[in-house]
């Protein structure tokens, strides 16, 4: 049904699908063009903002919670694929926003659906006043299976429509920056320091390094009564420790770790602060990647980076298991650095065994892959907070 | 926890409303899951038509009535030391309560496996459930007990909200009602405490029209819970779930709306501690703000089922595996083979589930839907999006005539608007099709839909644009009517073409549907799950076959008159096909099913069993294995047969089986003449085109005559006339002519099972029918082997079966009617595909009669299938069936029994004796009365 490749021997792109593959939508006339580095092409249509944009397609499972993903800052520099096919079906209300933009590049979709008349913004609204294109009529189970099996990540997304455009498109992809060489930290963090009141009752302050951090996290600490003093990423641990801090939380963010030499040598700082007695210290994501990162540890890109709200992690001591909110293309590598410098694997993920998170021999230091914040996403391991704070507060 | 050694299973007995083949689907599962563990299974059911009760897959099969006395004699003479109470639904859970009452399980040391019977008692109790609910901070509607205006109104004005009034001890609800303000709340009370004869009312808060969501939840002894599934009904609250049509996943709802509510449930199952699974039924305000929990049932369900099969994650099967005490993370991913059962599923389509009704065959019974359950069946249908879904699943309802484009004439919508939207759009058996023909007609919107029913405006929304595609389909490109999800025949309808037609102009321009693998994950992790449904979208091809594949057509919805039987002879024949080494396909739509479950075969197409569907599997078959596949049809009731003469013309072997055979059957006159020339009695009779002809006819036979339109199932429009004014009565009924009118002969009825393989025939039991002929077969009482028949009338029955067969010429299994008034043998209809009397033959006899005919229809000898020529010697065995029935509980349903089927199940008595064989059955009908 659709256009075979050329026969005759190997001929690597473009594998062309210059043809939408859902019906034609009255609300979204413009044709637009996916192209992978790799010269994989999928047409679709245009939504929200008509412009090109490059980034690393990544595909989430999560079937809601659109806002939340296209805000979340650890989606900077990422064209979202979401392999559920209906989106945008509710309209998004303020409180699903993760942070006061959109940090997402650009979104890819089976069917974007134009939701009932109501209170909030629709989903090409909100991409349309962030300037952040959306492509509609992807088959995204083909593209998202194609990306598990090891197509390239690198691509556009942009209108455009049949073979000029494509290879306008292709050379866009291959031209993109490779996403572990790009700062987006200091891109989406806050430059300024900030500080919010707890809700009810002020129990102790958390001093949160903010990476590109998620509002959810942030009320997850309010909530449990800590006021939270937020410092930019380049904070060193001398500004943490003059901030006074019950509980240091190194907060999640964009990007590859690898490259934040100085933002590891300070997680490493605050760990042994918290080693000997000092305030305690939670990692969650990008955090929980630094602190393994500063014991000498490696991190690595993931095949299949976790992104969605249904998989499953073991806290290994006790053997609970619990579904959590995932977003990340990294993982850290256990391995003698983290064991030499007293940390031991705390969690797994039951699908694929991926470290999800580590806990120091001191107890005082523990982190996270996953999110416990969820947004969007299941909060069941919500109580990795309340045991941050009781720790904290102890 | 030790493993226990020896597990009482109990099913939920014959099909009723409400009841269904989800169960058989559990305990199949379930059973497998236990004997791969090693641990020996005794089950109890009374429905033979059921794969559980085979000893293949049951263990120690007890087929008897599910009475309080039958399982302790069974828990006495068997000895299990454990009890699996949660697969054989309300039927099984209430026995298992029974017999920790009695105290039978204490007595006999015999531990309950999942479910804690305290959670059960919890859950089903409802004051202990709202105090369970309450106490773990989840709402339930508030309500109040009131004896006093005063105190009613007190809680009326506390509330702020709309109320229901419900009278203690009034038959039925009388004198109750709903409350939208405070005046009308003033009304009722005082109304309500005037109607309960000890002056007390329930004042409870009103959720009509709040949006209604189901969770099915795992847990096991680690407390780990997991949500498989959220469902979404497109009914508000008012209309019971399994007469609602059903979403899956959840469609409308903010990810802090279904986290919030995914949260409440899961709260609600760690809190009964229950091991194994559980339903939980939620109510959302329209706006998401605020919630309530409305029902929890502590075991699998017929949601469970529809769960399942949205997500491919097999709930019973990893249920029974936590019994046992396994955990979830450590029992591998059912469907991708990988780590960790402990996950949820994301799924990468859209799922829809519609019922499907009696009504067609009780025109006067009342199809308002309401609280009370109407539906025998459902269809399931996944495509990308949710319009091709509800598309291919009205099209799975197998409608003859009504499909998408339907419209009743008596609405009167070419005129006018209904005067009142709402009236007109009250929950009923058709309200989709009024909420498509209202939006047709343009005399309304999405919004106005939305706003007259209460449905959430996202569906009216995607009906709109459904509407608006078919106004936009003429001279569209074809494709694009194929991803909007059009059937052919609504495409032919729409545009003026025969369906034969855009099928062919389909196939010859390469449009044709992908198979997309439902693999639990949304394709992220690499996944083997043999379970496909067509898209039109990008392919996506499975591993080629290096093994010819056999198609099992499927039997669609469970109906009156096409039940669970059949479903039984599509999983024996799916497993029969893969022990001769071919690849067994299965097609069919109906997700309560064992059928549709993708262990069961080598490959599964979840597609409506209709031309086109079953035409483009087999062109996909065809392509993946190199080599036509062989169709079967012969186990998919009369859904399956009719589509032979297509398949037919479309050139596709269909096994045993010719489209001529099949209309030489159907066709009363022919197959009076094929009697005759082979030496057989048939009925005296003729044909009626019109009334005059009608007494002519009935003049010249005598009375009593049964009429009957020809191309029939389940006896829909069959009559008995015993006097002229019978006859007139008829009349001026809605008459399909032509009619056929025979003599009514009197005499004993037998079912005769005959298996072919093209040279001799083989009868493995006769059923001989104990009501008078006259009386429908699916509703009289039967024994196997005949009690009043010689050896020698039974041997001529058989035989005058056995040509009918060969001259048929067919390779499988025909079911024969006929009556034997002494030496007199007539047969009264012959069907060339197994009928419900096969599970029965097979559980009286031992013998797998199904793998017996599928050898001989793909061309394996009576020998080579193990059976003997001729009528098949007595068994040790006698089996009595008797039918049991909900429907004449419907309103407006005539409760005498008559030509017209009416029962929805059947019951065994399966005995040394007839007269033990005849009162086990009895027994077990009485369970269910």
């Amino acid at each position: 049904m659709h256009p075979a490749p050329p026969a005759g021997g190997p001929q690597p792109r473009p594998r062309i699908t210059l043809e939408a593959t859902t019906f034609p939508d009255p609300a979204t006339p413009v044709p637009g063009i996916l192209a992978l580095e790799d010269g994989t092409l999928h047409a679709g249509r245009m939504a929200g903002a008509l412009r090109p944009v490059v980034g690393e397609l990544v595909f989430t499972t999560a079937a809601t919670g659109w806002g939340e993903i296209l805000t979340d800052p650890s989606y900077a520099g990422q064209i979202v694929v979401l392999t559920h096919p209906m989106a945008g079906s509710y309209r998004i209300a303020a409180a699903e926003l993760e942070s006061g933009e959109v940090h997402a590049r650009g979104l890819v979709v089976t069917r974007l659906v134009t939701p009932p008349a109501g209170p909030g913004r629709s989903l090409e609204e909100l991409a349309r006043e962030a300037d952040m294109p959306i492509l509609t009529g992807i088959d995204t189970r083909a593209l998202t299976l194609a990306l598990r099996r090891g197509a390239s990540r690198r691509g556009t997304i942009g209108p455009g429509l049949g073979v000029v455009d494509a290879e306008r498109a292709v050379r866009r992809a291959e031209a993109a920056p490779a996403w572990e060489s790009v700062d987006y930290v200091s891109a989406v963090a806050t430059r300024e320091p900030f500080h919010l009141a707890p809700d009810g009752d002020r129990h102790g302050r958390a001093v949160l390094v903010d990476y590109g951090v998620k509002r959810s996290l942030l009320r997850a600490l309010t909530a449990r009564g800590l006021e939270v003093i937020g410092l930019p990423p380049d904070a060193t641990a001398d500004a943490v420790r003059s901030a006074a801090p019950d509980l240091v939380v190194l907060s999640p963010g964009p990007g590859d770790p690898a490259r934040m030499g100085a933002q590891i040598a300070t997680a490493g700082q605050l760990a042994a602060d918290a080693g000997t007695g000092g305030a305690p210290v939670l990692g969650i994501c990008l955090g929980h990647q630094l602190l393994a990162l500063s014991t000498g540890a490696r991190t690595r890109r993931l095949p299949v980076g976790h992104h969605g709200g249904n998989h499953a992690v073991r806290e290994l001591s006790s053997g609970r298991v619990d579904i959590g909110a995932h977003n990340h293309e990294i993982e850290v590598v256990d391995g003698p650095a983290l064991v030499a410098a007293g940390y031991r694997v705390s969690h797994r993920d039951l699908n694929d065994g991926t470290v999800e998170g580590l806990v120091h021999a001191s107890g005082r230091i523990a982190s996270v892959q996953f999110h416990p914040e969820g947004a969007p996403g299941p909060i069941d391991a919500a109580r990795i907070f309340d045991l941050a704070v009781t720790q904290a507060l102890s | 926890m030790t493993a226990p050694r020896k597990v009482l299973v109990i099913g939920s007995g014959p099909i009723l409303i409400g009841q269904a083949a989800e169960f058989d689907y559990a305990g199949v599962q379930a059973c497998l899951a236990l004997r791969e563990a090693g641990v020996e299974t005794i089950l109890v059911n009374s429905n033979p038509a059921t794969v559980m009760t085979d000893p293949d897959v049951g263990g120690t099969v007890l087929i008897g009535p599910l009475s309080l006395a039958y399982l302790t004699a069974v828990i006495e003479e068997h000895r299990p030391d454990a009890l699996l109470p949660t697969l054989g639904g309300q039927t099984g859970l209430n026995l298992a309560v029974a017999l920790d009452d009695a105290g039978v399980l204490e007595r006999h040391q015999v531990r309950v496996l999942g479910t804690p019977l305290a959670a059960v008692r919890a859950a089903e109790d409802r004051g202990g459930f709202r105090d369970l609910v309450t106490g773990i901070g989840e709402p339930v509607p508030e309500s109040a007990v009131v004896e006093t205006l005063d105190d009613g109104m007190r809680f009326v004005e506390q509330l702020g909200a709309a109320v229901v009034i419900r009278p203690a001890f009034t038959l039925g609800g009388g004198g109750g009602g709903f409350a939208h303000t405070p005046d009308e709340a003033r009304t009722r009370i005082a109304h309500g405490l005037g109607a309960s004869p000890i002056g007390q009312v329930l004042v409870e808060r009103s959720l009509l029209g709040w949006y209604e969501i189901e969770f099915e939840v795992l847990r096991d002894a680690n407390d780990t819970t997991i949500a498989i599934c959220g469902m979404e009904n497109l009914d508000p609250m008012g209309v019971h779930t399994g007469d609602s049509i059903v979403v899956a996943p959840i469609q409308t709802l903010p990810d802090p709306v279904v986290q919030r509510l995914r949260r409440c449930a899961l709260k609600i199952v760690r809190a009964l501690r229950l091991e194994g699974g559980c339903n939980v039924q939620l109510a959302v305000a329209p706006d998401g703000t605020d919630y309530r929990v409305i029902e929890v049932n502590p075991r699998v369900s017929r949601s469970s089922a529809l769960a399942s099969k949205a997500t491919g994650y097999p709930i019973a099967r990893i249920a029974a595996q936590i019994a046992l005490g396994r955990q979830l993370h450590e029992l591998p991913n059912p469907a991708t083979g990988g780590n960790s059962a402990a996950f949820e599923p994301a799924v990468d389509y859209v799922v829809v589930k519609l019922p499907r009704w009696p009504f067609d065959k009780f025109p006067t019974a009342d199809r308002s839907l309401g609280v009370q359950m109407k539906a025998t069946g459902e269809a399931m249908a996944i495509d990308r999006e949710f319009g091709p879904a509800l598309l291919k699943a009205l099209r799975s309802l197998e409608p003859r005539g009504r499909g998408w484009l339907w419209e009743d004439a008596a609405w009167g919508l070419d005129g006018a608007a209904p005067d009142d939207l709402a009236a007109f759009l009250a929950p009923s058996d058709s309200r989709l099709w009024r909420l498509v023909a209202l939006l047709r007609h343009g005399w309304t919107d999405a919004a106005g839909l939305a706003a007259a029913t209460g449905i959430a405006p996202w569906f009216t929304e995607r009906l709109a644009e459904l509407v608006d595609a078919e106004g936009r389909l003429e001279g569209a490109p074809l494709r694009e009517a194929k991803r909007q999800g059009f059937g052919d025949a609504e495409i032919a309808a729409l545009t003026g073409v025969p369906p034969i037609a855009v099928r062919r102009a389909r196939v010859r321009a390469g449009i044709t549907p992908s198979y997309r693998r439902v693999d639990t994950c949304a394709g992220e992790f690499p996944a083997e799950t043999p379970y496909f449904y067509s898209s039109y979208a990008l392919p996506e091809v499975p591993p080629p076959s290096d093994r010819r594949s056999v198609i099992v057509v499927g039997s669609g919805p469970i109906r009156i008159g096409q039940g669970i039987e059949f479903d039984y002879c599509s999983v024996r024949a799916a497993w029969a096909i893969r022990e001769l080494g071919y690849d067994a396909v299965v097609i069919n739509s109906n997700p309560e099913t064992v059928s549709t479950d993708y262990d069961a075969c080598s490959r599964l197409y979840f597609e409506p069993l209709d031309t086109e569907s079953v035409l483009d599997v087999v062109d996909h078959e065809r392509a993946l294995t190199g080599e036509p596949p062989i169709v079967l049809l012969t186990f998919g009731g009369q859904t399956a047969i009719d589509l032979a003469r297509d398949l037919a013309y479309g050139g596709v072997p269909v096994a045993g089986l010719t489209a001529d055979a099949i209309e030489v059957t159907e066709d009363r006159e022919r197959f009076a003449a094929l009697l005759d020339r082979i030496g057989v009695d048939g009925p005296r009779g003729g044909l009626a085109a019109d009334a005059g002809e009608l007494h002519r006819v009935a003049g010249e036979l005598g009375l009593p005559v049964i009429v009957r339109p020809s191309w029939v199932i389940g006896g829909r429009g069959i009559a008995v006339l015993r006097s002229p004014s019978e006859i007139d009565a008829y009349l001026a009924t809605d008459v399909g002519w032509p009619l056929r009118v025979d003599e009514l002969v009197a005499g004993v009825e037998l079912d005769v099972d005959v298996i072919s393989d093209g040279r001799d025939w083989s009868v493995p039991g006769i059923l001989e029918q104990l009501d008078p002929p006259g009386i429908h077969s699916g509703d009289s009482l039967a024994v196997l082997p005949p009690q009043t028949l010689s050896r020698g009338a039974q041997e001529r029955a058989a035989a005058a079966a056995g040509r009918i067969a060969t001259a048929l010429d067919l390779r499988g299994v025909l079911n024969v009617q006929m009556i034997v008034n002494g030496d007199r043998c007539v047969v009264i209809e012959a069907n060339p595909r197994a009928s419900r009397t096969i599970p029965i033959v097979a559980k009286a006899t031992g013998r797998d009669v199904v793998a017996a005919a599928v050898r001989c229809a793909l061309g394996g000898t009576l020998a080579e299938a193990g059976l003997q020529p001729g009528l098949a010697p007595d068994g040790p065995m006698v089996a009595v069936k008797a039918p049991v029935g909900s429907l004449w509980r419907l309103p407006g349903v005539d409760p005498t029994p008559g030509p017209e089927m009416r029962s929805t199940g059947e019951v065994l008595g399966l005995a040394a004796t007839y007269e033990v064989a005849r009162r086990e059955a009895e027994e077990a009908v009485a369970v269910h009365a």
